[in-house]
């Protein structure tokens, strides 16, 4: 995919969007790179049993991670990411699809900025992860 | 549990940069949520090159039940 120019685009044009199924495996792998050791990533019986979770729970912090990358994978070599925030709302558990994905908010043109809100949802179309970030295009 | 991030990159390292990382803890409030109390503690991580050039900053939310 060709890296987008600034003058190409207007506000509401989509991201292209990606879908996500977690396992036990990538979630035991995620967890060991960020060196997080909380069981409710990878053992069941605790999570369900101690934390009273209803299932192995999805990182929060991985799901933004997914919506940095639904910005850098996009913008390439274009610019670069200036400001960038996320909010985990609602959980999500293994087992579950999710949808990384965004779209143009605003621009400016001659700033050469660009703003964009970003999600993650769940199946139901829930977005359990909303987030936005600004990048600046290079001139 | 994870509660959010927001970061600011205020220019792009290089090889050969020197950083320095700074983590505080900068605040911690209750809510209550509808499943009993939730307390947010919060945490500003900062990094700069070694001569004080602001290179990220990051407001990191944790929630605990």
């Amino acid at each position: 995919m060709n890296p987008p120019r600034i003058q190409d685009l207007k506000p509401g044009d989509p991201l292209p969007e990606r879908t996500f199924t977690p396992t036990n495996v990538s979630l035991f792998l995620y967890n060991a790179a960020i060196w997080n050791a909380h069981r409710i990533h990878y053992d069941q019986d605790y999570t369900t049993g101690v934390e009273k979770h209803p299932a192995i729970v999805v990182d929060g912090p991985l799901q933004g991670d997914w919506l940095t990358q639904t910005v850098i994978n996009w913008l390439g070599d274009a610019g670069r990411l200036e400001t960038f925030e996320y909010s985990n709302r609602r959980a999500s558990y293994l087992g579950e699809t999710l949808i990384s994905g965004g779209s143009i908010k605003s621009l400016e043109t001659e700033a050469g900025t660009v703003a964009l809100d970003l999600f993650i949802k769940n199946e139901a179309g829930e977005i359990i992860t909303p987030g936005s970030a600004v990048v600046r295009f290079t001139p | 549990m994870a509660g959010g991030t927001k970061s600011h990159y205020h220019r792009t390292v290089k090889p050969g940069d020197v950083l320095v990382a700074t983590r505080t803890f900068s605040a911690i409030t209750e809510k209550q949520g509808s499943s009993g109390p939730l307390i947010f503690i919060e945490y500003e991580l900062n990094v700069t090159t070694d001569n004080g050039e602001p290179v990220m900053s990051e407001t990191l939310t944790r929630i605990v039940r």
